[in-house]
């Protein structure tokens, strides 16, 4: 099947990491949770595994010893987008940075057999589209990524994955996380949407229940 | 499997595999074959060699579906392999010992799981009876003793079935459990505080590559025990682990004695500030001091190493806190999880001790 133009596609490098259990230490340690920023944590993304020397926040990763052997340290991986990796990606302690630091470092896909929950949520309240795949379609893809071009492009509108153009899998997200992706929405921005209803709801109760309002 | 014909396998397998009738006829007589030789005598069996399905053809053709099929009708393990290819300069790609290793581990586990299902029922049935003996009344003093299966039984069978029960509590002596000391970088990896850390031969397949990663960072051989382990570092903290009553046990171990020489330093954190305030009104603090432990501010601390306190690299910390993925408590350090008594011992100690 062909890729139709006016789907919405979120295409680019994927870069592998063979490991289940991947916890939120391993994707940012907490040292770099001191700043107060919601931004800026692209150079500290695995920060352990990316890195020989000891880390700082603050210190950019031009002034750090970087790790050859990690995958996002050797091109074109290094500009990856999508990130494929085994079971339970985002386990262990609940912080955003997690996803922050992935957000910043442009990755906007992570596919993986199974996430931790509250990193799941998390992933879709900052633009970062959590792909579950069942195992063997993990284990496929994870020979696919080996033996050819480590491309993949995903079709938001039709919920499929695509190599060269040729459809892989498909697979499910609850249609109301997915809109948030694609229209960029966070939970204030959900709840604006029924902003009629909500005045309403509000003028019907100050016609009800004036005392509610009065400031006596 | 057993009384399967060739035509019988042949049958089965074109349920799921469309068109290579030749291939299929001609492992199907392989099978039946196979499974001739093992009826014979022994000293029979031995004359005759017994034959191996070799497939050879393109991607695509079902080489491996027919195996996959076919490993399932023979109830034998099964495992898909990138080829061993063999070149100018040798074998390359995995070696057969591996794959032979891999093929067994797959062989065990799905013998466990077949056995498992054999006393399945079996085991669910005894719980519900150990169940039902704990919520069932004692009969008063009066009444007979009721036989096994009394009318009352019945009713709390029919209670606990349909889940009228689920509120009800029981309690279980875990005397008997020792205690728990993890050895690898999540907190399921763990083991009583004197058994053996799993060999890497004895895992299911399916963690084997997570056991190897975790053990290689934990930096523990093959055949070590926790106790044989030297420590470096002891944290007893964290809001989970350092309630008042961890504190007390603890230092009941520590009171009179010294930290090891071997650990370069043993903290101890209040769970919290009332925490703090009610340990220090017990003296608790002088025994910690007194015994070389520092005696600090409640906090978060080791427990994820935000601030300086940290393990420097390849250092091994027994901690009280409940998370021990790797380089939580400071790049490529080793955590031990372990219960705050058991903490204190390894302060002591400078390794793991029984505690008895």
């Amino acid at each position: 099947m062909k890729i139709e133009r006016n789907e919405l596609i979120i295409g680019g490098v994927v870069a592998s990491i063979d490991r289940d259990n991947i916890d939120t230490d391993q994707i940012i340690p907490t040292e770099y949770l001191k700043s107060i920023k919601k931004f800026g944590f692209e150079d500290y993304l695995f920060d352990g595994w990316r890195y020989l020397d000891e880390g700082r926040l603050g210190i950019s990763k031009n002034d750090r010893k970087q790790n050859p052997d990690f995958i996002l340290n050797q091109t074109p991986y290094d500009k990856a987008t999508i990130l494929l990796t085994r079971d339970n990606f985002g386990c262990g302690s609940s912080r955003e940075h997690a996803v922050w630091a992935l957000r910043d470092f442009g990755i906007k896909i992570v596919i993986a057999s199974s996430f931790g929950d509250i990193f799941y949520n998390n992933c879709f309240k900052n633009g970062v589209l959590p792909i579950k795949l069942d195992k063997n379609k993990i284990e496929d893809l994870f020979q696919k990524m080996s033996d050819n071009s480590a491309d993949l492009s995903v079709s938001l509108d039709s919920k499929k994955i695509f190599q060269n153009e040729n459809e892989l899998y498909s697979f499910d997200v609850e249609e109301n996380l997915l809109e948030r992706i694609i229209y960029g929405l966070d939970d204030v921005d959900m709840t604006l949407k029924h902003k009629d209803k909500i005045l309403a709801f509000e003028q019907t109760r100050m016609k009800n229940t004036p005392w509610i309002f009065s400031n006596d | 499997m057993t009384d399967l014909s060739p035509h019988d396998i042949v049958s089965q397998l074109d349920r799921h595999i469309i068109g290579q009738a030749d291939a299929k006829r001609a492992v199907a007589i392989a099978l039946r074959n196979r499974w001739r030789r093992m009826r014979l005598p022994e000293d029979l069996a031995k004359e005759v060699t017994p034959k191996n399905i070799l497939m050879i053809g393109p991607t695509g053709v079902g080489k491996t579906e027919i195996a996959r099929r076919l490993a399932r009708l023979a109830e034998a393990p099964f495992i898909k392999i990138e080829a061993t290819k063999f070149t100018e300069v040798g074998y390359v790609g995995r070696d057969v010992e591996s794959i032979i290793r891999d093929l067994v581990g797959v062989a065990i586990k799905d013998e466990r799981e077949r056995r498992m299902l054999d006393v399945r029922h079996q085991a669910e049935d005894r719980a519900e009876e150990r169940i039902l003996d704990i919520l069932l009344p004692p009969p008063r003093q009066d009444q007979p003793i009721q036989s096994d299966d009394s009318g009352a039984r019945q009713v709390f069978r029919k209670k606990l079935r349909e889940g009228e029960l689920d509120d009800k509590e029981i309690e279980i002596d875990v005397s008997l459990i020792k205690p728990q000391v993890t050895w690898g970088t999540s907190p399921e990896m763990v083991v009583d505080f004197d058994q053996e850390i799993p060999n890497l031969d004895c895992v299911d397949v399916e963690n084997k590559r997570n056991f190897e990663l975790a053990k290689k960072y934990m930096g523990i051989e093959e055949n070590q025990k926790v106790t044989d382990l030297k420590f470096d570092r002891v944290f007893i903290g964290s809001c989970t682990n350092s309630r008042i009553e961890d504190l007390r046990g603890a230092a009941k171990i520590v009171d009179g004695k010294k930290v090891s020489e071997d650990i370069i330093e043993a903290i101890v954190v209040p769970g919290s500030g009332l925490v703090k305030e009610q340990a220090e009104s017990e003296g608790l603090h002088v025994i910690f001091k007194e015994a070389g432990f520092v005696w600090r501010d409640p906090g978060c601390s080791m427990c994820l190493g935000m601030n300086p306190d940290q393990l420097k690299p390849y250092e091994r910390c027994a901690s009280t806190s409940n998370r021990n993925f790797e380089g939580r408590q400071g790049n490529l350090g080793r955590t031990h999880l372990m219960s705050p008594l058991m903490a204190a011992l390894t302060a002591v100690n400078g390794r793991v001790v029984d505690p008895s």
